[in-house]
């Protein structure tokens, strides 16, 4: 365990009936960056992310935030926004806020009303007349209006419209704090989103094939992160 | 500032790039202030780090000078337009010239390639008095 | 605290549409009974057919209302909020208990509100000596906090099989069924286990508490608190299993 590391994993496994999901999966990863986790779908990202916040339990080996086994008190220093829509839909955006940020005692009201503002979301809508992209807003929201040291976010830009997922990003990069945040984004297809990554790492069936700082990879290779995904995972 | 990235080279170099061909050009003149590495990082849609990364560069290459609690401006020395100026020139002629040798290309038929082209674009009035 | 109430407040607002719904029928039914009763088109004892068909309604409708409390969760994705959050499963599964409760208390209250408005002659026709209105209240209260206890068992039966259903994830209803069975099973197995210790306790006579000697017939109920005070406490661990069971193997796909 080192000071400078957010997250060191060891030798994880999960086991499902069907699949193995995660088959001793290794993963230091040093605090203050912005980090890409790439695989196709069914290569456990979303299984690794939901072991780290605790939904899942492992089978085998063992996780470590910032130096803690996932618990509740973890889960206190961690933001995580799920693929799936998660929110209550009978809740107002307010009321969603209101329930939300009570748990949590780095929120901070002033990050709220910005980012409320910026991703163009008006408090009185209703979750359920919000559209998909309006949704991940919301979630998004929900996520950086903490300053939580490790973020988690699941597939934030799939299946959603270009002008929302430009919000995001753009939100991320405005919100985001290296001094004191981590994050980890997964998703499986990188688009125009690549320029967002200080570290990328490749999932491939359940173990990391790759892992390494964006910009020497493309130093390395000559290609883009993209190019490489595509490469990799042909 | 708008860049449109070619994402095969690390970013970081096309970020001074994009300011070396500013401050040539005079788009960015000397002592003027440029944005601060967040609003550069979200004009680009660009990861923080490789903006600081790029910030940090540059002040070592002299190229921009931060003052604590101002912000970030172009090196004051008027000397730095030229200077920038014929660096680039100096890198363009050599990336062009090396690759039309590779193509086989002699110095006269190089020299006459790049008359014509000039020629060609001045029919189009394409050429600016710059 | 302020955590768990929102919790409580939550679970309140999810459910406030269907109890809104719930208690809107039955007071029309009562005022429409009362309405016909009032212009001579129905019998007088129709009146106890709207009050007792809410009675008899309600356990079941609660006992549906106490399942869809976790199963809305899941069957909405929003266990993903709710497991993401960092509160111990006891709370999450208290808060729903208490706002089963404060449910139960707004239907129960509504029915007794409208046996008062529009049933008033039911309460004549109770008993032969005229009780008076303290003596039905008394006891109404006395059975309002009898029916909470044996309701709050039954939650906690259905949040048990609940939570081990979807830890098994399959089979999920026969699953249900078994740990019902089994978690009655062990709350009189240990009732009857833990009854000699609380033999000391003595027993109550309800019938005095009760005043039931108004009555015309002469009732003596003694209630044997020995026998529950041991089944109380297996409903209590059974309440700790299951917030274990939730924090500790329940995974969220």
């Amino acid at each position: 365990m080192n000071l400078t590391d957010a997250l060191v994993i060891k030798n994880l496994t999960k086991k499902y009936p069907k699949v193995e999901a995660l088959k001793g999966l290794d993963l230091t990863l040093s605090k203050g960056q912005i980090c890409g986790l790439l695989g196709p779908n069914g290569s456990g990202k979303s299984t690794l992310l939901k072991s780290v916040v605790g939904l899942i339990k492992p089978d085998n080996g063992s996780i470590e935030i910032f130096g803690k086994s996932p618990s509740r008190h973890t889960k206190a220093m961690i933001a995580f926004v799920p693929e799936i829509d998660s929110l209550y839909r009978w809740m107002t955006i307010d009321q969603t806020i209101k329930f939300i940020s009570s748990f949590y005692d780095d929120w901070e009201v002033e990050r709220e009303r910005e980012l409320l503002d910026f991703m163009r979301l008006e408090r009185d809508k209703k979750v359920s007349s919000l559209s998909k992209g309006m949704r991940a807003r919301l979630k998004l929201i929900l996520a950086l209006a903490r300053t939580a040291p490790l973020i988690l976010l699941d597939e934030p830009f799939s299946g959603i419209d270009p002008a929302s997922r430009d919000r995001i990003v753009e939100g991320i990069i405005r919100q985001f704090k290296s001094e004191d945040q981590t994050m980890i984004i997964s998703t499986h297809s990188l688009g125009d989103t690549e320029q967002l990554f200080d570290s990328v790492i490749f999932l491939d069936e359940g173990i990391i094939s790759l892992q390494g700082n964006a910009e020497d990879l493309r130093l390395q290779h000559g290609k883009s992160i993209n190019d490489l995904f595509k490469e990799v995972f042909a | 500032m708008n860049i449109d990235f070619n994402t095969s080279t690390p970013i970081y170099l096309q970020i001074i790039l994009e300011f070396k061909r500013q401050i040539a050009v005079g788009v960015l003149k000397p002592g003027e202030k440029v944005p601060s590495q967040r609003d550069l990082a979200a004009l680009l849609k660009v990861n923080a780090n490789t903006v600081q990364r790029a910030y940090r560069e540059m002040e070592t290459l002299g190229m921009v000078e931060t003052l604590r609690g101002q912000g970030t401006f172009v090196c004051q020395d008027e000397k730095i337009v030229e200077e920038t100026r014929t660096e680039m020139l100096k890198d363009l002629v050599d990336d062009f010239v090396h690759a039309m040798r590779s193509l086989g290309l002699t110095q006269e038929e190089t020299v006459k390639e790049v008359e014509q082209m000039f020629q060609k674009l001045e029919l189009k009035g394409e050429v600016s008095d710059e | 605290m302020s955590r768990f109430a929102n919790l409580i407040r939550k679970d309140l607002n999810a459910s406030k549409m269907s109890v809104g719904i719930v208690a809107a029928i039955i007071a029309i039914s009562m005022a429409l009974t009362w309405f016909n009763v009032k212009m001579g088109s129905w019998h007088e004892a129709s009146l106890i057919v709207p009050v007792g068909i809410s009675l008899a309604f309600l356990p079941i409708w609660f006992v549906w209302q106490a399942a869809q409390k976790l199963n809305t969760e899941w069957k909405d994705d929003t266990v993903y909020t709710l497991q993401v959050l960092p509160v111990p499963g006891w709370q999450v599964l208290l808060s729903k208990i208490v706002s089963l409760w404060v449910e139960y208390t707004t239907l129960l209250g509504v029915i007794s509100v409208g046996t008062f408005i529009f049933a008033n002659p039911l309460i004549g026709a109770i008993g032969t000596d005229t009780p008076r209105l303290s003596w039905i209240l008394r006891n109404l209260a006395i059975l309002y906090l009898l029916s909470l206890v044996l309701f709050t068992a039954v939650i906690v039966f259905i949040q048990l099989s609940f939570v081990v259903s979807r830890m098994i994830g399959r089979f999920q209803g026969l699953v249900q069924i078994w740990v019902w069975i089994l978690a009655i099973n062990l709350v009189s197995t240990v009732g009857r286990w833990l009854a000699p210790l609380f033999n000391w306790v003595p027993r109550i006579p309800m019938h005095q508490i009760m005043r039931l000697d108004q009555l015309q017939y002469l009732v003596n109920v003694k209630f044997f608190l020995a026998l529950n005070i041991g089944a109380l406490i297996a409903v209590i661990g059974l309440f700790w299993l299951t917030s274990y069971l939730f924090d500790n193997y329940l995974e969220v796909n």
